[in-house]
């Protein structure tokens, strides 16, 4: 089934979906940057950098909210949501 | 450490030489995030399956294969090549994905698209998602089905991300084992 372009664009996000991520993020941001996706890895500098400065909890949840983040970014950027949308 | 006990038969004579390989030791992981934040693995788990919902399994694997690929989530990528081993996908097929662009004819059209798409939102960075890839998407899966897919997508991003960061150390996984 071919969609047309222009609609398939504003494509709403399933409720489930949606209802998820934001449970994710707020899960995320309890524990409370940049990343690069593709390639590259984690290096073990960058990471013992932040886990000095974070504990275990805090990291877990950090690196839960940094993902999420990444998540919403693809939803957003793939989808091509204009900046300042309330359609998404 | 892995170690791994091969047989070797050399085809010029009957001689059998029992050969131990000595492969490098095992790293740990770095953070067991799962068991520190549960709240967030939780809402990961719900996520996943809230985004596979209506999304064919045989493509599903593929998806998850190809972004773990990407991603370097060696976690991901024993995880999801055994369960699509497991549910009848070809080893070839699992293969010839690092290179899908060479390698077309293993796949439908339909995979094709979902594949590219799989690629164009996992290098976000490398020029956002190309609308021939959008579109070419779009051509194959309606509305909705778009909307899980992409959701799909994502979540399997989210899952390396995690791997990869908290270094999970692959090999241990079975088939089904979280299903």
């Amino acid at each position: 089934m071919t969609a047309a372009p222009g609609t398939a664009r504003t494509t709403r996000l399933d409720v489930g979906v949606r209802t998820a991520m934001q449970a994710l993020s707020a899960a995320a941001k309890k524990g409370t940057s940049r990343t690069k996706s593709g390639g590259g890895l984690v290096p073990d500098e960058v990471y013992e950098r932040a886990a000095k400065h974070f504990d275990e909890g805090r990291l877990a949840h950090l690196i839960g909210l940094i993902t999420a983040i990444n998540g919403w970014n693809r939803l957003m950027v793939s989808r091509r949501i204009p900046a300042g949308g309330t359609e998404w | 450490m892995m170690t791994h006990t091969d047989e070797t038969t050399k085809s010029t004579t009957t001689e059998t030489t029992a050969a131990t390989v000595r492969y490098a030791p095992e790293h740990s992981p770095r953070l067991n995030w799962a068991q520190l934040a549960p709240d967030v693995y939780k809402a990961m788990i719900k996520l996943d399956a809230a985004a596979r919902r209506g999304v064919d399994p045989v493509l599903l694997e593929l998806v998850k294969i190809r972004a773990s690929q990407l991603n370097h989530c060696a976690f991901c990528l024993d995880m999801h090549t055994k369960d699509a081993l497991a549910a009848g996908e070809s080893v070839e097929r699992i293969v010839q994905l690092s290179a899908w662009e060479e390698s077309e004819h293993f796949y439908t059209e339909q995979e094709l698209a979902a594949i590219a798409l799989t690629e164009a939102v996992t290098v976000l960075t490398d020029g956002f998602v190309p609308d021939e890839v959008y579109e070419r998407a779009a051509a194959h899966f309606d509305e909705a089905e778009l909307a899980q897919l992409i959701a799909a997508i994502t979540v399997i991003n989210a899952w390396n991300r995690f791997g990869v960061t908290c270094r999970l150390v692959p090999g241990h996984y079975q088939a089904g084992q979280y299903k």
